[in-house]
């Protein structure tokens, strides 16, 4: 299982709710969630072999912005 | 999978404690903590599920930490003067070595995540409190009146005495040093009071 750390615009539980069945489609995606409360608004996922550039492009697709972050 | 670093962990929760006291929940972000800690906002996220999932962890290990520095040589059957004896040099030893952790536990006991800190908190300590206060009840070495009341008498001087000290000042900017001698003549008066 592997963690990806994204950065997002993804400001609260309407549009949370937008993005939601687009990860939940993911099958390799194990777990996620975003964390509102914070200014980067971070969507963290846990997943098995997944690349950040899919969920990039997933998030982008759906009108937000979205950057994987590193260690 | 990422290994768990516990100087990383460490550092990371000195700095929230420290952040969230300083400048209250509201100025508190994951970026700014990432930045004081000399970590990336990634690397919290490896740690913690979100922003409350930390404050949340680091509630626990506070709490939990108090609690076993509370108890230590203490048992719920000493009896009543010599239980609270020892809890009062624990507790006041503790917020003295600690005053930023205690200062954060009362802040998050403020804020809506009370709820939640409460349901987290583990029966051990509340149990040790509860049968000691009834076996002193039992033995009549304790008078009965309602917890609040109880609370307020047994450990509310103390505390208050530990804020004087930090604080560096009593009533009136007088100046103040908390010793072992005023320590013990307040605890004696505490008994009396409590004493049927």
């Amino acid at each position: 299982m592997e963690l990806l750390i994204l950065k997002t615009n993804i400001n609260n539980k309407r549009q949370v709710k937008t993005v939601a069945p687009l990860l939940n489609r993911q099958a390799r995606i194990a777990r996620w969630n975003i964390d509102l409360h914070d200014v980067d608004k971070i969507l963290r996922i846990e997943a098995a072999e997944l690349h950040a550039d899919t969920v990039v492009q997933l998030i982008t697709e759906a009108g937000f912005f979205c950057e994987e972050l590193h260690d | 999978m990422r290994t768990r670093d516990d100087n990383k962990i460490q550092a990371i929760r000195a700095h929230a404690v420290e952040m969230i006291v300083k400048q209250g929940f509201d100025g508190f972000s994951m970026q700014k903590l990432a930045k004081a800690a000399g970590v990336s906002p990634a690397t919290l996220y490896i740690y913690y599920k979100d922003r409350e999932d930390l404050i949340m962890q680091l509630w626990a290990a506070s709490f939990s930490a108090m609690a076993t520095a509370t108890l230590k040589n203490f048992d719920p059957s000493m009896s009543f003067s010599e239980g609270l004896r020892v809890q009062w040099l624990n507790r006041a030893k503790y917020c003295l070595k600690y005053p930023q952790e205690m200062q954060f536990m009362e802040q998050l006991r403020h804020s809506p995540l009370q709820e939640k800190a409460l349901e987290m908190v583990d029966g051990g300590f509340k149990n040790a409190m509860y049968t000691f206060v009834n076996n002193a009840i039992k033995k009549n070495e304790l008078v009965k009146v309602q917890l609040e009341v109880y609370w307020s008498i047994a450990f509310a001087p103390m505390y208050n005495l530990v804020k004087f000290h930090l604080e560096g000042q009593s009533i009136g900017g007088k100046k103040f040093t908390l010793t072992d001698k005023v320590l013990h003549e307040t605890l004696a008066l505490v008994i009396k009071a409590l004493t049927p």
